[in-house]
């Protein structure tokens, strides 16, 4: 596939922590509009790190990144308009509503008519219907986690990044929330980044992959692509060859 | 059985705890200071009480030569003339017969006038200032005298009684104690209100900030385009607001608990009745409740800054609840410091004033008795630079990743396989 132009650049990334740790290392890659990449990488190999980044949170030790041409270090408020980020382990306010907590965090964006508009966009996305007048401590784990994705849609941003989005949600959930990000995907021609220990998530879903390794990109590629050049059946096949070749 | 290895893990949380620990090093030097700090307002109280009593006589007459000498007689020979009020330099009080004494005693309306070197304005000094204590001699001394003096008549001396008003000399001013005593205890009122008050608004702020990060909707906030001081103001601007809901309860129900107690704490009635005429009477508590409604609210501002700092810094409500303590303590302490040895314009008082707000209203009292604002204007600008500095670092530590990291006081372990 070739992409008319890049949605988001990163370019020489490198994160050192204040303990001296180093997290993400002279990290590069490009993501195209109506693109999905993906992060793949053992614990602690810097996914997070990388996208807390690209999301302003993190301010970057060396390198910068680009969202739709807006530096992320230098103009941050900018960015965050165009990003739409589902953090980690993104849980909300236990005490809020689910319908509290969609309004709150949509309001930061849209007033009037068209939070209206978007509340019930971010109400039918999620299909929680039935619990969205309940408190959040209500919820289980899968339906947190939809809640804050669905608010993260509904804010219609042009780069989505997603750190693991499926992690700890049953296969019927799961399936539910890639559903979620190929249809939006498609329709808003956004670029998405996603973040994942699912390899077979990984391969259905994203266009390309990105296997990080202490915080190097020590693979990149196509799906298929991958697997040719490593000689294997499957993504984590790819991704034990790539990570192994390195640990020697 | 298992009930060990669970109380284990709790209290290795709470001593491995950096918090804890500062609070366990705040503590005693804490109380230590208090302590001496204590000591020192007593002391200087002691020192009023026990100090020898001159006696400047205008009037001259048979009936005061009597009074003095029984009013010596009564206090174990503590009592002596002094040629003019000028002389209180030597003694802790001087008592002033004025003239006409001896015609107005005959007539049951004898005045008095006592004028009471005091070194500070607490409470303390203020209800140990001898003249207090001498209400009653006075009275047994002009009995005596007035039966002496009319001895064969037959007159009516069983309650004879003396006006005395009070006055008290502050730092070279001469003051009415009436006006003093509702003026400082007012001020203290006020100060005890607002370290109640900051004590709120820190421990709502740091909760709130902190419940925040452990409810993992804190990055999903922060990644909003939305500016991070908007952010840290509501947080400030919400836990004041909890603490004013929470204040207004609390003294609604001290009140009527004081109310059926009877005894407004500053109130104290005076021994005698009618000293409202002399001395500096003009007592301006509707200026003194509006600017205590102010620095009630300047003090929120900072406690309630002060606790998203903290909320911000830490990652976990049990830090930020430890953490919390030593300020609230700190508060506290400027309180009862303040309560025990009274204020004084100066300096170094200003100063600590200023940074701690809770004495600012016993401050301001002071300046008002005074005639001097110099000093209160200080430590209110200084409140105001600090509430400034505050909010400027919490935007600061908010737009930082900081907020995101928290800080690690102890050094972080390296990952497992990463060597
Ligand atoms: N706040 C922090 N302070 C210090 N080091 C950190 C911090 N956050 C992460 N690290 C370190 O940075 C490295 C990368 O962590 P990161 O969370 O980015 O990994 P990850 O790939 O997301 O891991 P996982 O798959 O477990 O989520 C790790 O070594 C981690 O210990
Ligand atoms: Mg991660």
């Amino acid at each position: 596939m070739v992409y008319i132009s890049q949605s988001v650049e990163v370019r020489g990334l490198r994160k050192v922590f204040r303990s001296g740790v180093v997290a993400v290392d002279n990290l590069s890659f490009n993501v195209g509009r109506g693109e999905i990449y993906g992060l793949i990488g053992p614990n602690g190999s810097g996914k997070t790190t990388t996208l807390r980044i690209i999301a302003t949170l993190l301010k970057p030790t060396a390198g910068s990144v680009f969202v739709e041409g807006v530096d992320v270090v230098k103009q941050p408020l900018e960015a965050r308009r165009l990003i739409g980020y589902l953090p980690e382990e993104a849980g909300a306010y236990r005490d809020l509503t689910g319908y509290d907590f969609i309004k709150l965090m949509l309001s930061i964006r849209f007033h009037g008519p068209e939070l209206e508009a978007r509340i019930d966009e971010a109400i039918s996305i999620s299909g929680l219907e039935e619990f969205i007048e309940k408190p959040i401590k209500t919820y289980s784990k899968g339906m947190k986690r939809i809640l804050a994705l669905s608010v993260v849609l509904a804010q219609h941003p042009r780069v989505l990044v997603l750190d693991e989005p499926t992690s700890g949600l049953d296969v019927e959930k799961s399936i539910f929330v890639r559903d979620l990000i190929k249809k939006y995907r498609s329709r808003e021609e956004v670029a998405v980044i996603v973040s994942s220990h699912n390899m077979l998530e990984v391969e259905t879903l994203c266009d390309r992959v990105g296997v990080l390794w202490k915080g190097r990109l020590v693979a990149e590629g196509e799906p298929g692509y991958l697997k040719k050049t490593f000689s294997a059946s499957n993504l984590e096949e790819v991704f034990l060859k790539a990570v192994g070749s390195h640990v020697l | 059985m298992s009930f060990k290895p669970l109380f284990e893990r709790e209290i290795k949380a709470v001593l491995k705890n950096p918090g804890f620990l500062i609070t366990l090093i705040l503590i005693p030097l804490f109380y230590i200071s208090l302590g001496s700090v204590m000591n020192i307002g007593v002391r200087s109280a002691v020192s009023q009480v026990s100090g020898y009593i001159g006696v400047v006589d205008r009037d001259d007459t048979p009936l005061s030569h009597l009074f003095v000498y029984y009013l010596n007689l009564t206090l174990d020979g503590r009592v002596s003339y002094a040629n003019g009020t000028g002389e209180l330099g030597s003694y802790s009080t001087i008592v002033v017969i004025p003239r006409g004494f001896q015609e107005m005693a005959l007539n049951n309306s004898a005045n008095l006038s006592t004028l009471t070197r005091i070194n500070s304005l607490s409470l303390v000094s203020l209800g140990a200032i001898p003249p207090l204590a001498l209400q009653g001699s006075f009275n047994d001394a002009l009995r005596y005298a007035l039966a002496s003096f009319t001895l064969g008549k037959k007159i009516e001396i069983g309650n004879a009684s003396l006006n005395t008003s009070i006055q008290l000399v502050y730092q070279g001013r001469v003051l009415d104690y009436t006006s003093v005593n509702t003026f400082v205890g007012y001020g203290i009122l006020s100060t005890f209100i607002i370290g109640i008050m900051m004590s709120f608004t820190a421990g709502f702020a740091t909760s709130a900030s902190a419940m925040e990060k452990a409810e993992k909707a804190f990055e999903l906030l922060l990644s909003q385009p939305v500016g991070r001081s908007r952010i840290v103001l509501a947080k400030i601007a919400a836990s004041v607001v909890a603490a004013f809901i929470v204040g207004l309860v609390f003294f609604a129900s001290l009140f009527v608990s004081v109310m059926h107690a009877a005894g407004f704490p500053g109130g104290q009635a005076l021994p005698s009745g009618g000293a409202g005429g002399l001395g500096r009477p003009q007592v301006d508590l509707g200026g003194a409740v509006a600017f205590t409604a102010v620095t009630v609210f300047l003090g929120s501002l900072i406690s309630g800054s002060i606790g998203v700092l903290i909320g911000g810094v830490v990652s976990d409500e049990r830090t930020a609840g430890i953490l919390v303590t030593p300020i609230v303590m700190i508060l506290f302490g400027f309180t009862i410091i303040a309560e025990f040895i009274g204020v004084s314009l100066d300096a170094p008082t200003a100063v600590l004033s200023g940074l701690t707000v809770t004495p600012l209203p016993l401050l301001l009292s002071v300046s008002n008795i005074v005639g001097d604002y110099s000093f209160f204007y200080l430590a209110l600008s200084l409140s105001i630079v600090e509430l400034a500095i505050l909010i400027g670092v919490a935007i600061k530590l908010y737009n930082s990743e900081i907020v995101i990291t928290g800080l690690h006081l102890r050094k972080k372990s390296p990952p497992a396989y990463s060597s």
